[in-house]
Protein backbone atom coordinates (compact mmCIF):
# COMPACT_ATOMS: atom_id res chain seq x y z
CA UNK A 1 0.00 0.00 0.00
CA UNK A 2 1.10 3.58 -0.48
CA UNK A 3 -1.62 5.73 0.99
CA UNK A 4 0.71 8.14 2.79
CA UNK A 5 2.48 10.92 0.96
CA UNK A 6 5.03 13.31 2.37
CA UNK A 7 4.35 16.96 1.60
CA UNK A 8 7.04 19.07 3.22
CA UNK A 9 6.83 18.67 6.99
CA UNK A 10 3.38 17.05 6.76
CA UNK A 11 2.07 13.72 5.55
CA UNK A 12 -1.10 13.51 3.49
CA UNK A 13 -3.46 10.58 3.90
CA UNK A 14 -4.64 9.12 0.62
CA UNK A 15 -6.38 6.01 1.90
CA UNK A 16 -9.60 4.41 0.64
CA UNK A 17 -12.69 5.29 2.66
CA UNK A 18 -13.08 1.74 3.97
CA UNK A 19 -9.52 1.75 5.32
CA UNK A 20 -10.15 5.04 7.10
CA UNK A 21 -13.20 3.47 8.75
CA UNK A 22 -11.15 0.44 9.78
CA UNK A 23 -8.44 2.70 11.21
CA UNK A 24 -11.04 4.54 13.28
CA UNK A 25 -12.04 1.18 14.80
CA UNK A 26 -8.79 1.32 16.78
CA UNK A 27 -10.40 3.89 19.08
CA UNK A 28 -13.39 1.88 20.38
CA UNK A 29 -11.10 -1.13 20.56
CA UNK A 30 -8.74 0.71 22.91
CA UNK A 31 -11.52 2.40 24.87
CA UNK A 32 -12.89 -1.08 25.52
CA UNK A 33 -9.71 -2.16 27.28
CA UNK A 34 -10.28 -1.80 31.00
CA UNK A 35 -6.81 -1.30 32.49
CA UNK A 36 -7.50 -3.18 35.69
CA UNK A 37 -9.41 -6.14 34.26
CA UNK A 38 -7.21 -9.16 35.03
CA UNK A 39 -9.33 -11.37 32.76
CA UNK A 40 -8.60 -9.30 29.64
CA UNK A 41 -5.31 -10.32 27.98
CA UNK A 42 -5.18 -6.92 26.22
CA UNK A 43 -5.30 -5.13 29.59
CA UNK A 44 -2.57 -7.42 30.91
CA UNK A 45 -0.38 -6.75 27.84
CA UNK A 46 -0.77 -2.98 28.11
CA UNK A 47 0.11 -2.96 31.81
CA UNK A 48 3.87 -2.53 32.05
CA UNK A 49 6.33 -3.26 34.82
CA UNK A 50 9.56 -1.31 35.16
CA UNK A 51 10.94 -2.94 38.34
CA UNK A 52 10.20 -6.59 37.64
CA UNK A 53 11.89 -7.92 40.78
CA UNK A 54 11.05 -5.21 43.32
CA UNK A 55 7.38 -4.91 44.27
CA UNK A 56 7.84 -1.79 46.40
CA UNK A 57 9.79 0.10 43.71
CA UNK A 58 7.26 -1.06 41.13
CA UNK A 59 4.34 0.24 43.20
CA UNK A 60 6.07 3.63 43.55
CA UNK A 61 6.82 3.74 39.81
CA UNK A 62 3.23 2.86 38.97
CA UNK A 63 1.84 5.47 41.34
CA UNK A 64 4.09 8.07 39.73
CA UNK A 65 3.37 7.17 36.11
CA UNK A 66 -0.09 5.58 35.78
CA UNK A 67 -1.97 8.89 35.52
CA UNK A 68 0.49 10.33 33.00
CA UNK A 69 0.40 7.19 30.89
CA UNK A 70 -3.40 7.29 30.76
CA UNK A 71 -3.40 11.02 29.88
CA UNK A 72 -0.68 10.62 27.22
CA UNK A 73 -2.57 7.73 25.62
CA UNK A 74 -5.81 9.73 25.55
CA UNK A 75 -4.00 12.70 23.99
CA UNK A 76 -2.57 10.37 21.30
CA UNK A 77 -6.05 9.05 20.52
CA UNK A 78 -7.41 12.59 20.24
CA UNK A 79 -4.67 13.61 17.79
CA UNK A 80 -5.14 10.35 15.86
CA UNK A 81 -8.89 10.97 15.42
CA UNK A 82 -8.54 14.67 14.56
CA UNK A 83 -5.79 14.20 11.98
CA UNK A 84 -7.56 11.21 10.43
CA UNK A 85 -10.63 13.39 9.85
CA UNK A 86 -8.46 16.24 8.55
CA UNK A 87 -6.51 13.97 6.17
CA UNK A 88 -3.13 15.44 7.10
CA UNK A 89 -0.56 14.51 9.75
CA UNK A 90 1.84 17.00 11.33
CA UNK A 91 4.99 15.73 13.09
CA UNK A 92 3.25 15.36 16.45
CA UNK A 93 0.25 13.63 14.85
CA UNK A 94 2.55 11.10 13.16
CA UNK A 95 4.01 10.07 16.53
CA UNK A 96 0.52 9.70 17.95
CA UNK A 97 -0.50 7.56 14.99
CA UNK A 98 2.45 5.22 15.47
CA UNK A 99 1.70 4.84 19.19
CA UNK A 100 -2.06 4.33 18.75
CA UNK A 101 -1.45 1.73 16.04
CA UNK A 102 1.12 0.00 18.24
CA UNK A 103 -1.26 -0.06 21.21
CA UNK A 104 -4.12 -1.36 19.05
CA UNK A 105 -1.93 -4.09 17.52
CA UNK A 106 -0.72 -5.16 20.96
CA UNK A 107 -4.31 -5.35 22.23
CA UNK A 108 -5.51 -7.30 19.19
CA UNK A 109 -2.58 -9.73 19.30
CA UNK A 110 -3.07 -10.32 23.03
CA UNK A 111 -6.76 -11.14 22.55
CA UNK A 112 -5.91 -13.39 19.61
CA UNK A 113 -3.44 -15.22 21.82
CA UNK A 114 -0.49 -14.50 19.53
CA UNK A 115 2.59 -15.25 21.59
CA UNK A 116 5.15 -15.79 18.85
CA UNK A 117 6.05 -13.87 15.73
CA UNK A 118 4.01 -14.86 12.67
CA UNK A 119 1.73 -17.09 14.74
CA UNK A 120 -1.85 -17.51 13.44
CA UNK A 121 -4.72 -17.35 15.93
CA UNK A 122 -6.11 -20.74 16.89
CA UNK A 123 -9.70 -19.47 16.83
CA UNK A 124 -10.97 -18.95 13.22
CA UNK A 125 -13.36 -16.27 14.52
CA UNK A 126 -10.23 -14.19 14.96
CA UNK A 127 -9.83 -13.67 11.22
CA UNK A 128 -11.44 -10.19 11.25
CA UNK A 129 -9.23 -9.13 14.15
CA UNK A 130 -6.26 -10.58 12.30
CA UNK A 131 -7.15 -8.48 9.23
CA UNK A 132 -7.16 -5.37 11.41
CA UNK A 133 -3.83 -6.40 12.91
CA UNK A 134 -2.43 -6.71 9.38
CA UNK A 135 -3.87 -3.38 8.17
CA UNK A 136 -2.61 -1.48 11.22
CA UNK A 137 0.80 -3.07 10.73
CA UNK A 138 0.95 -2.00 7.07
CA UNK A 139 0.03 1.61 7.87
CA UNK A 140 2.42 1.72 10.82
CA UNK A 141 5.30 0.26 8.81
CA UNK A 142 4.77 2.71 5.96
CA UNK A 143 4.54 5.69 8.31
CA UNK A 144 7.63 4.67 10.31
CA UNK A 145 9.52 4.20 7.02
CA UNK A 146 8.53 7.68 5.84
CA UNK A 147 9.64 9.26 9.12
CA UNK A 148 12.94 7.37 9.17
CA UNK A 149 13.66 8.33 5.55
CA UNK A 150 13.43 11.97 6.60
CA UNK A 151 16.11 11.65 9.30
CA UNK B 1 31.92 7.35 65.49
CA UNK B 2 34.43 9.31 63.51
CA UNK B 3 38.17 9.34 63.70
CA UNK B 4 40.34 12.44 63.66
CA UNK B 5 42.95 13.14 61.03
CA UNK B 6 46.42 13.83 62.44
CA UNK B 7 47.21 17.55 62.63
CA UNK B 8 50.13 18.79 60.55
CA UNK B 9 52.14 21.95 60.59
CA UNK B 10 52.06 23.89 57.36
CA UNK B 11 55.34 25.50 56.25
CA UNK B 12 53.50 28.02 54.00
CA UNK B 13 51.51 29.47 56.89
CA UNK B 14 48.17 28.23 55.60
CA UNK B 15 45.71 27.53 58.37
CA UNK B 16 45.03 23.82 58.55
CA UNK B 17 42.34 22.46 60.86
CA UNK B 18 43.83 20.68 63.78
CA UNK B 19 41.12 18.10 63.65
CA UNK B 20 39.38 16.78 60.57
CA UNK B 21 36.46 14.45 60.96
CA UNK B 22 36.56 11.66 58.42
CA UNK B 23 33.64 9.29 57.95
CA UNK B 24 33.98 5.72 59.04
CA UNK B 25 34.11 3.22 56.21
CA UNK B 26 30.47 2.24 56.77
CA UNK B 27 29.36 5.88 56.49
CA UNK B 28 31.11 6.61 53.21
CA UNK B 29 28.79 7.16 50.30
CA UNK B 30 29.57 4.79 47.48
CA UNK B 31 29.11 6.18 43.99
CA UNK B 32 25.69 4.94 42.88
CA UNK B 33 25.67 2.23 40.26
CA UNK B 34 23.91 3.34 37.06
CA UNK B 35 20.56 1.87 36.14
CA UNK B 36 20.12 0.22 32.76
CA UNK B 37 16.97 0.36 30.65
CA UNK B 38 16.37 -2.96 28.92
CA UNK B 39 14.03 -3.44 25.95
CA UNK B 40 12.67 -6.96 25.53
CA UNK B 41 11.61 -8.70 22.35
CA UNK B 42 7.92 -9.02 21.63
CA UNK B 43 6.19 -10.72 18.71
CA UNK B 44 4.03 -7.78 17.68
CA UNK B 45 5.92 -4.49 17.43
CA UNK B 46 7.39 -3.99 13.97
CA UNK B 47 11.12 -3.61 13.37
CA UNK B 48 10.68 -0.27 11.59
CA UNK B 49 8.61 1.05 14.48
CA UNK B 50 11.16 -0.02 17.11
CA UNK B 51 13.95 1.68 15.12
CA UNK B 52 11.88 4.87 14.92
CA UNK B 53 11.20 4.78 18.68
CA UNK B 54 14.89 4.40 19.52
CA UNK B 55 15.84 7.24 17.14
CA UNK B 56 13.07 9.46 18.42
CA UNK B 57 13.52 8.91 22.17
CA UNK B 58 17.29 8.63 22.47
CA UNK B 59 18.55 10.45 19.37
CA UNK B 60 20.35 7.40 18.00
CA UNK B 61 21.32 7.52 14.33
CA UNK B 62 19.25 5.08 12.26
CA UNK B 63 22.22 2.67 11.94
CA UNK B 64 22.73 2.44 15.73
CA UNK B 65 19.00 2.15 16.40
CA UNK B 66 18.82 -0.66 13.82
CA UNK B 67 21.74 -2.45 15.51
CA UNK B 68 19.99 -2.24 18.89
CA UNK B 69 16.66 -3.37 17.40
CA UNK B 70 18.37 -6.41 15.82
CA UNK B 71 20.00 -7.25 19.16
CA UNK B 72 16.54 -7.22 20.77
CA UNK B 73 15.21 -9.38 17.95
CA UNK B 74 18.02 -11.97 17.96
CA UNK B 75 19.10 -12.01 21.61
CA UNK B 76 15.74 -11.23 23.20
CA UNK B 77 16.86 -8.00 24.90
CA UNK B 78 19.16 -5.00 24.63
CA UNK B 79 20.23 -2.18 26.91
CA UNK B 80 19.12 1.04 25.23
CA UNK B 81 20.03 3.65 27.83
CA UNK B 82 21.50 4.00 31.32
CA UNK B 83 22.00 6.56 34.05
CA UNK B 84 20.69 7.58 37.47
CA UNK B 85 17.43 6.02 38.60
CA UNK B 86 15.31 9.09 37.85
CA UNK B 87 16.54 9.30 34.26
CA UNK B 88 16.22 5.54 33.75
CA UNK B 89 12.64 5.56 35.08
CA UNK B 90 11.73 8.42 32.74
CA UNK B 91 13.26 6.55 29.77
CA UNK B 92 11.39 3.41 30.81
CA UNK B 93 8.13 5.35 31.08
CA UNK B 94 8.58 6.81 27.60
CA UNK B 95 9.22 3.34 26.17
CA UNK B 96 6.05 2.07 27.86
CA UNK B 97 4.15 5.00 26.34
CA UNK B 98 5.39 3.76 22.96
CA UNK B 99 4.23 0.21 23.67
CA UNK B 100 7.68 -1.32 24.09
CA UNK B 101 8.34 -3.84 26.83
CA UNK B 102 11.04 -2.18 28.95
CA UNK B 103 12.37 -2.87 32.44
CA UNK B 104 15.09 -1.48 34.70
CA UNK B 105 18.10 -3.21 36.20
CA UNK B 106 20.98 -1.87 38.21
CA UNK B 107 24.45 -2.23 36.73
CA UNK B 108 27.25 -4.07 38.49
Amino acid sequence: MSGLRRRGPEIDLDLPEEELVLLLLALPLLEGVSPDDPADPAARRLRYRAHAADARAEAAFRELTAGSLRADRLADRGRFAASLQRGTLGAEDAGSWLRVLSEARLALAARLGIAREGEAPADPRGSAARSLLHLYGCVQDELAGLLLAGR
Amino acid sequence: MKRAAPSRSCPLGIVVPARLDLPEAAERIEPSRPWRVVVWDDPVNLMSYVVWVLCCLFGYPVEEATRLMLRVHHEGRAVVSSGPLEKAELDCYRLHHHGLWATLEQGA
